[in-house]
């Protein structure tokens, strides 16, 4: 058994990936706005944002809006791919073997700091051509760009701020759905101790794990003093 | 609902991408109608053009006149794995069934996209099979001081896009907005154009600008739109 099961949750409360989550999202809603014309209107848009900015959980958006017509591939963290087998990878069989090739896909690439030379040419073929209609590029650093894609993205960038402390805990606190299993001070104790987002999910999950090893009912200071320090 | 939906245009008029229906400005016409004349002599055209300024447009224009004869072929060299290879090319130009029949065509116009990538051994198919599988080649770059290797650099036509000026950016403008230009008169393109570092940037701030005027309930954009 899991221990977010024991406690009651569906899935894990403290995960890092925003892919997977269901988190309301914290972003301004101008931001979406914009990339969601962005992506329509057909755009090379890049995504930038230190940690825990939410510059996933908005490439989320964009993949939830078009998953279900089969428009969409998500690539991830520094991942090099084959453009071309990546835009016929949804396609059937019959459809390949006849050479076609899909039209207006999305292509999120979520998490990258660098893209190969050769697959940003591809990348940018494909998009002249219309196989690609818009491409989502999330960011922490600066990509190094060749000058043609550089001059395709153009303007088409949202920078984003980190979540604030309180806002951070709020996404917690919301996905524990207010259960008093793990309480609002502990938590606040480890986000104090942790240095990153992701850091304090982990450590809290940690605090959350040695209480069901010890069957207790709510996380303990106990438990959540060993997590600092693992 | 987009702005551009909202005046009824049924993609965004302002795409950066290029476009199959040439743009009317001045120079891109002229320049098209120049390289056709001297694809129909059989020769070795060089056509180099600054970042966004038509040349994958033009490419596109040339493969529209051609429609239908299936002698032109279209080689990006930024997607293509493969060197060029004439025999391949050849043998499959001419459709399905020549190419299960095994019958080579000849008298193929190549066009090369992003040319100043070619390999040296691409360069050398296409001397070697110039006049024969090639009647005719179109080598295009954004590279203005790439040095094509020297059988080619003696064999060349060349052909440099022009610039882009204001007046071309208002011809941009009414082609693009299919000559209902209440939306985004000429002053305000002159302003635009100003801003633009290159006519992918022009376009984008045009798009901006038209987006925030609509989305305001204005009929024509205004200084405050961009």
């Amino acid at each position: 058994m899991e221990w977010y099961t024991y406690y009651g949750y569906k899935t894990n409360p403290f995960e890092t990936d925003t892919i997977k989550t269901h988190d309301e999202l914290l972003n301004s809603d101008k931001e979406l706005a914009k990339l969601l014309y962005w992506v329509e209107s057909g755009n090379i848009i890049l995504i930038k944002g230190p940690n825990a900015s939410g510059k996933t959980r908005l490439a989320k958006e964009v993949l939830d809006k078009y998953k279900g017509k089969n428009k969409v591939a998500l690539v991830r963290n520094n991942k090099e791919v084959d453009v071309e087998d990546l835009l016929s990878a949804g396609q059937s069989k019959l459809k390949k073997w006849f050479g076609g090739k899909p039209k207006n896909m999305i292509v999120i690439l979520d998490n990258y700091s660098k893209i190969p030379v050769d697959m940003q040419k591809r990348l940018q073929y494909n998009f002249d051509h219309n196989y690609i209609k818009s491409i989502v590029i999330t960011t922490i650093s600066d990509i190094t760009f060749i000058p043609s894609i550089k001059d395709r993205i153009g303007n088409r960038t949202l920078n984003l701020k980190p979540l604030t402390k309180k806002k951070q805990l709020e996404v917690v606190t919301k996905r524990l759905n207010n259960k008093r299993f793990f309480p609002v001070t502990l938590l606040e104790a480890i986000q104090r101790k942790s240095k990153t987002f992701d850091e304090f999910l982990k450590k809290a999950e940690t605090a959350a794990k040695i209480a069901f090893k010890r069957k207790n009912k709510t996380v303990t200071k106990k438990a959540v003093d060993i997590a600092k320090v693992k | 609902m987009t702005w551009y939906d909202e005046l009824d245009f049924a993609e965004n008029p302002f795409t950066i991408k290029p476009r199959e229906e040439l743009e009317e400005y001045i120079g891109q016409k002229k320049i098209l109608n120049q390289i056709l004349r001297k694809v129909n002599q059989k020769k070795i055209i060089i056509l180099r053009g600054e970042l966004g300024t038509g040349k994958t447009s033009i490419l596109k224009s040339i493969i529209n006149e051609f429609k239908g004869e299936r002698i032109v072929y279209y080689h990006n060299a930024f997607s293509s794995k493969q060197d060029i290879d004439a025999k391949k090319i050849s043998k499959n130009a001419g459709g399905y069934l020549s190419r299960k029949l095994g019958v080579e065509t000849k008298n193929i116009v190549l066009l090369v996209d992003e040319a100043h990538v070619l390999s040296g051994k691409s360069f050398e198919e296409i001397t070697k099979n110039f006049k024969k599988t090639f009647r005719a080649v179109v080598l295009v770059t954004s590279e203005m001081n790439y040095k094509f290797p020297s059988q080619i650099d003696k064999l060349k036509e060349e052909f440099q896009l022009h610039k882009f000026t204001s007046e071309m950016a208002k011809e941009l403008v009414a082609n693009r907005l299919n000559g209902e230009t209440e939306i985004l008169p000429d002053e305000m393109v002159e302003k635009i154009y100003d801003k633009s570092k290159t006519p992918r940037e022009f376009l984008q701030r045009c798009e901006d600008a038209c987006k925030s005027a609509v989305e305001k309930g204005r009929v024509t954009v205004t200084v405050k739109d961009f």
